[in-house]
């Protein structure tokens, strides 16, 4: 295992919070040039993020949609300055965009769901943890089903993209107290469902 | 109140503090109440956490890191240039070109227009712009002329609305036009002068009123402008109103109209004049010449309605008691409109009157024969009764 792969591997994500912490504008700098070890520090420590973002979202198909997503902030890192934290709220900006952009192309051509070829398309592995989570991911797929889009939108890029209020306010172009009333009231009818089952998770 | 609607109250609250939902979204520990919100949100942080494979074409990019031919990810200006792009990509290059000219040339005229260019690039596009189309451009050079033109007259008026070109000649002739327009036939002579005793600009304007026959339509619509009428044959007479006119300057020291009421007497040979002059113009009237003759004998000051003399009438029976109401209306008299009052008043008691007010008529035909048309009206009925 090379040390960028452990690097990689070590990747701590204390709350769910992705970091690449000092290292970041080297990585930058080195992907700017052309180094694709850069390229997959990068890729690894936002994808996982995008994806579950886009995903939740209701993404038709999160995972081209997310490399879609990586491919223009790659192709586009020259034009980008900033820190880490900013980073990642160009880059969830990116992805809420082409999230929009999937949105309208779908609506124009709407296509006839074909069950779940994700199932499908998966390597064969553990059945049970597998089985987790396929239940973790419908579970979480009905908490966000009684959010609305705004609620959800917001929660998801607080939750899950790990931003703050003010760069979800950016990635939205609304205000922060738009966001925190969202993100509230969100908060309140998650909790309003989780009293209603009489479910402790 | 029981202790679960206290716990229930603590966890409204807990959740309205925006510590206490930053707490739960960073996942960091919660109070007891928000633990299952806490768990639920633990579970929704999870589905970011499995990294997905990249497509073949962006692991093959990755690993030779080459992204050209893609288009980068940029702020909204580019995605809102990216919509329209394609579209303007798919004409023709004759189209381009054409829509190109078009909107240069259509946002040159505007600049141009707005005169937002520097003076050498503003008269060579303008002077482009009307060669290649009917546009034309107003030449300031012509309205500084044009504005010092007007403002010689009446450097008086013009301070005020030196500003503009040519508005402030409009606004004072509009200002002489309006108001023998109001009072045709009382105030030629007094028409701007009340307003402005020093104008000596007044016989400039007053070829400006014979010019309106205008006004006399409107007059026959206000029931209250009997005089208009009478005012259109005098506008001929008009020339010799500048005669009159010293007399009006008269008019804005109406407190010493008194002194004046002696000169008034010079008017009633004056009338006689206008009177023949008016009478010539009734005749196709028909009833005003009447009223002329009629006149002189009524004009005695027993006779003539103090109340329905105008300031000819007024001079005549006024030298003892009128003076106190021709000041009255003298002041009033000063402004045009007052003007107007007093006409109207004569009128009313001419009507009312019957005699008196054909004598008042007269009177006023005197000044200009608008004070006969006066009677006219009113004094068509006030000459029946009369007689």
């Amino acid at each position: 295992m090379s040390e960028f792969e452990r690097t990689v591997s070590e990747a701590v994500y204390p709350g769910g919070s992705l970091s690449i912490g000092e290292d970041f504008d080297g990585i930058l700098d080195a992907a700017r040039s052309g180094e694709p070890w850069a390229f997959e520090r990068l890729y690894r420590d936002l994808a996982p993020a995008v994806a579950g973002y886009l995903r939740l979202q209701g993404a038709a198909e999160p995972e081209d949609l997310n490399s879609d997503v990586f491919l223009g902030v790659f192709a586009g890192l020259s034009s980008f300055s900033g820190t880490e934290q900013q980073f990642r709220s160009w880059v969830f900006t990116i992805a809420h965009r082409r999230l929009v952009d999937e949105r309208r192309r779908r609506t124009r051509k709407p296509s006839t769901p074909t069950g779940e070829p994700e199932v499908l398309d998966r390597p064969a592995g553990d059945a049970e943890q597998d089985a987790m989570a396929a239940l973790g991911q419908r579970r979480v797929a009905e908490l966000c089903a009684e959010l609305s889009a705004d609620q959800r939108e917001v929660l998801l890029l607080r939750i899950v993209a790990d931003l703050t209020v003010e760069q979800v306010a950016e990635v939205l172009g609304r205000s922060k107290g738009a966001v925190k009333a969202l993100q509230r009231r969100g908060l309140t009818a998650l909790r309003k469902k989780l009293s209603g089952e009489g479910v402790t998770l | 109140m029981s202790s679960s609607d206290d716990v229930h109250e603590m966890r409204r609250h807990r959740l309205d503090d925006d510590t206490a939902v930053e707490t739960l979204l960073s996942g960091e520990a919660v109070p007891p109440g928000l633990e299952p919100l806490s768990g639920a949100v633990r579970e929704i942080r999870s589905e970011g956490t499995g990294c997905p494979d990249p497509t073949p074409e962006l692991a093959e990019r990755m690993a030779t890191g080459d992204f050209a031919g893609i288009q980068p990810a940029g702020s909204g200006a580019d995605q809102g240039r990216r919509r329209w792009w394609p579209r303007v990509s798919a004409w023709r290059p004759r189209t381009r070109v054409v829509t190109g000219v078009v909107a240069a040339f259509t946002g040159f005229t505007g600049v141009a227009a707005a005169g937002a260019l520097p003076d050498g690039a503003q008269r060579s596009v303008e002077s482009f712009i009307e060669s290649v189309s009917p546009i034309t451009f107003r030449d300031r050079s012509g309205e500084v002329a044009d504005v010092e033109e007007t403002e010689t007259p009446s450097p008086a008026d013009a301070s005020p609305l030196s500003g503009h070109g040519s508005e402030p000649d409009h606004e004072t002739s509009d200002d002489t036009t309006d108001t023998p327009a109001r009072n045709p036939g009382t105030f030629p002579p007094g028409v701007g002068r009340p307003d402005t005793p020093d104008r000596p600009e007044t016989p400039p304007r007053e070829p400006d009123t014979p010019d309106r026959p205008e006004t006399p339509p409107r007059e026959p619509d206000t029931p209250n402008r009997p005089e208009t009428p009478p005012r259109e044959p005098d506008t001929p007479n008009r020339p010799e109103t500048p005669p009159e006119e010293p007399d009006t300057p008269n008019r804005p020291e109406t407190p010493p109209e008194e002194p004046d009421t002696p000169n008034r007497p010079d008017t009633p040979p004056g009338q006689p004049e206008d009177p023949g002059s008016n009478a010539e113009e009734r005749q196709p009237d028909g009833s005003p010449g009447e009223g002329n003759e009629g006149n002189p004998d009524r004009n005695q000051p027993d006779q003539g309605n103090p109340d329905s003399g105008n300031r000819d009438s007024a001079p005549e029976g006024a030298p003892e008691s009128k003076p106190g109401d021709s000041t009255e209306r003298g002041e009033p008299g000063d402004t045009s409109d007052n003007g107007n009052s007093d006409g109207s008043a004569s009128q009313r008691d001419g009507s009312g009157h019957g005699d008196g007010g054909s004598g008042a008529g007269n009177g006023g035909s005197g000044d200009g024969g608008s004070g006969d048309d006066t009677s006219e009206r009113p004094g068509t009925s006030a000459n029946a009764r009369g007689r």
